[in-house]
């Protein structure tokens, strides 16, 4: 079971740390590392994005989740079989 | 052991693939998906090539000092064949988002047909050869044959011909184009998912050699 | 050193002896019975004649002559390149075959039969499928090495996996299903390297060609390594 459990995590984290909000969050993340390395700044801030841009950023991350949402669950059907197979043989010797 | 730093590295790859990261040029949030389908698509070509190298050992090991070696190169297949299945369906999409249609018979695509090809047809073989007493010998062969003629199809053909799938790290200008924040995360996705498919390959074997110990029970 | 060099001389005097002494026992065993040949030649006739005849005549375009070309080679392959090794098997001869010959030279007897036999095929089937598609290749020497080269390739791939489905219990079908995957991106650069000689005005690069035979060669090396695996039998 504890592989299971670990699948169920991970992709419980991963809906956590993909939500839309990321959208933002990795932008004034990458802005305040630029600061700290004293680098030129990434990001033009002063060119406000529209709100059908922030609708199709957000309808493409949502596809970017569902890849990888389809992704987990393959790895994770895997596992499931895996684990099938040792409890069966565990139970056999 | 493995199992911790798979979800350690496995959690540090999604963080930084959302949160740090920037977007690619022209392809946006959906460049993402990069940090994770071409390490599935990595991992789909190692499996094969340790299937590969297992099934070497195994014809040159003639005094049996390793065991159930055919085994666990087919275990490592039926790995592979998983990944590779994951790595065409995530593509797919990919495809669908940034050029319109799931499936192009981009050269890059065919060669992972090809590969998914390469181990249905190992797959059939093994299981037709069910009761031969050489069918240990003749799918490592099949996998060996297969497997030098593999780096052809999946490295060398794809960049001799226009490609919709991005400039390879391998290229003709000796140049990496990418960010280092990307490159850096592509190498985490990659080093995360080679130590899955090792997790992975740890318990099909654990498995085998299971199943051998029932075996060898029930002849007692 | 003098006699090192004399036994080593020997020793390959003998695998070209070999090889030739199977090379004729294949042709002459093949030549008597002529099944396999009759059956690549009937199919490959009839899918000509068929496709000429549904087509009505209708011009094709200089890629789609290309993969009907190779689709009817390819297919006509499958018939006849695994029966050199399935013979064997199913007369009994292979023991025979291992006892009395060394198995390198077995091999490359078998695999220059397969080369000469696809070869002949194409001679035979290339002018026929040109003559009723009516197509002239725009520029014919590059089609000729387009269709030796494709063809020097899927013969050198298909001898060592005829081998392993004569080992396998011969199933026909097999065959195809563990061919087709090596075979698939040879077809394809072989399509593409035939379509553009068709055409006037592709492109006159060779890398292609030269592609397939080191290929071919790739192949017949890996498969003269692993054939001792397969044909030892236990």
């Amino acid at each position: 079971m504890n592989k299971v459990i670990a699948s169920v995590i991970l992709s419980a984290l991963f809906f956590f740390f993909a939500s839309p909000c990321s959208v933002n969050l990795s932008k004034s993340t990458v802005y305040l590392s630029a600061v700290y390395a004293q680098q030129e700044i990434p990001f033009d801030n002063s060119n406000k994005t529209t709100v059908q841009d922030d609708q199709e950023d957000q309808s493409v991350l949502y596809s970017v989740m569902a890849v990888i949402v389809v992704l987990w669950l393959g790895i994770f059907t895997y596992m499931v079989k895996l684990d099938r197979q040792v409890k069966k043989l565990k139970r056999k010797l | 052991m493995i199992k911790h730093i798979v979800n350690v590295l496995m959690l540090l790859t999604i963080a930084l693939a959302f949160l740090w990261v920037p977007s690619a040029d022209i392809l946006g949030h959906s460049s993402r998906i990069i940090y994770f389908h071409v390490p599935v698509a990595w991992v789909s070509v190692l499996a094969f090539i340790v299937s590969g190298v297992l099934s070497i050992i195994y014809l040159k090991d003639r005094d049996g000092k390793y065991r159930l070696l055919e085994e666990r190169a087919h275990a490592s297949a039926s790995i592979g064949l998983a990944f590779t299945i994951l790595t065409i369906i995530s593509g797919s999409i990919w495809a669908k988002i940034s050029w319109g249609s799931f499936w192009n018979w981009d050269p890059r695509e065919r060669t992972i047909v090809v590969l998914f090809l390469i181990y249905i047809a190992y797959f059939v073989l093994r299981s037709a050869l069910a009761d031969n007493p050489d069918r240990r010998k003749i799918s490592s062969a099949y996998m060996i044959f297969t497997m030098v003629v593999m780096p052809l199809f999946i490295f060398v053909i794809p960049r001799m011909y226009d490609t919709l799938h991005p400039d390879t790290i391998i290229n003709t200008q000796r140049k990496i184009k990418m960010a280092l924040e990307m490159r850096m995360v592509l190498l985490l996705g990659v080093v995360s998912f080679t130590l899955l498919y090792v997790y992975l390959y740890k318990i099909s074997t654990k498995i085998l050699f299971m199943k051998k110990t029932i075996e060898e029970r029930s002849d007692e | 050193m003098t006699k090192m060099k004399l036994r080593s001389a020997a020793g390959s005097c003998s695998l070209v002896h070999d090889i030739f002494r199977n090379l004729k026992k294949d042709c002459v065993v093949e030549f008597r019975s002529r099944v396999s040949f009759a059956i690549s030649m009937a199919f490959a006739g009839i899918s000509t004649i068929a496709v000429s005849l549904v087509s009505g005549g209708v011009p094709f375009s200089s890629l789609v002559q290309a993969i009907l070309l190779w689709l009817i080679l390819f297919f006509s392959a499958m018939n006849g390149l695994a029966h050199i090794f399935t013979r064997e098997e199913e007369e009994g001869t292979s023991l025979f075959l291992l006892l009395n010959s060394n198995l390198d030279a077995v091999f490359l007897g078998k695999l220059i039969f397969n080369i000469v036999f696809f070869f002949v095929l194409q001679v035979l089937i290339t002018p026929l499928y040109l003559f009723f598609i009516q197509a002239v290749p725009a520029r014919p020497g590059h089609f000729i090495a387009a269709v030796i080269s494709g063809g020097v390739a899927i013969s050198s791939s298909t001898t060592f996996l005829g081998a392993m489905v004569a080992k396998a219990g011969g199933r026909g079908s097999l065959f195809t299903i563990i061919s087709f995957p090596v075979l698939l991106p040879v077809l394809w650069i072989s399509i593409a390297e035939t379509a553009g000689s068709l055409q006037s005005g592709g492109s006159t690069a060779v890398g292609n060609l030269v592609f397939l035979l080191a290929f071919s060669g790739l192949v017949v090396a890996i498969s003269l390594i692993l054939f001792r695996a397969v044909w030892n039998s236990q």
